[in-house]
């Protein structure tokens, strides 16, 4: 088994103290011969990962090229998504697919959520020292 | 603003009563200022979870399965 990669909390809103902290983690996403390297937000609670649209233009897909729309609920069910695989490289680790709801804004980070992140990797969070943890899943 | 009657009511109170107000009062404003510490009021608190999208979760793992059928 891998060892996990810990990392530390990231502030990203200093104004409002220790609940500024979010647990972001640096992922390389490359799609054919294109990659960049971003921090994702890796996020429990979202049911899925979620990438904005720049980010995908950047990574030179073409939004009509993307067939496959996603329905989002609740206060962002008027955003347009498509369904977006990217490969993603997490540390050391070995590369895997990551299925992402190209969202049609850029007012939203990077987001690892539960499909398909949480599926293939074990994340331990210890907010209380602002660290966490990340290692693949146990094969 | 405290009312002039409220004061004439807390002053006729008896020793024991007024120390218990006194006591209330302390503890409400020390957990006020100790949740004032953890949420700072007025401040902004994005929320950018993509929570209950199921249907759409679905879609994502039907792709991967398609994507990993295909090799």
């Amino acid at each position: 088994m891998a060892e996990p990669f810990r990392l530390s909390y990231t502030n990203v809103n200093p104004q409002i103290g220790s609940g500024g902290y979010r647990p972001l983690l640096p992922i390389k996403l490359s799609r054919g011969s294109i990659s960049l390297e971003t921090n994702g937000l890796v996020d429990s609670g979202s049911s899925l990962c979620v990438v904005p649209y720049q980010m995908g233009l950047d990574l030179g897909a073409v939004w009509n090229e993307q067939t496959i729309s996603l329905s989002l609920a609740g206060n962002l069910a008027q955003l347009e998504a498509r369904a977006l695989l990217l490969e993603a490289k997490v540390n050391e680790f070995e590369s895997v697919n990551l299925a992402f709801a190209w969202a049609k804004t850029d007012s939203v980070p990077v987001i690892l959520g539960q499909t398909n992140f949480f599926m293939l990797f074990d994340v331990c969070f210890y907010r209380s020292q602002f660290q966490f943890e990340v290692r693949p899943k146990a094969q | 603003m405290v009312s002039p009657q409220l004061l004439e009511e807390l002053s006729k109170l008896p020793r024991g009563d007024k120390l218990r107000v006194m006591q209330v009062l302390l503890a409400q404003m020390s957990k006020e200022e100790e949740l004032e510490e953890i949420v700072v009021p007025g401040a902004t608190y994005e929320i950018s979870s993509f929570y209950n999208c199921s249907e759409a979760a679905t879609q994502l793992q039907e792709l991967l399965e398609q994507q990993n059928k295909n090799g």
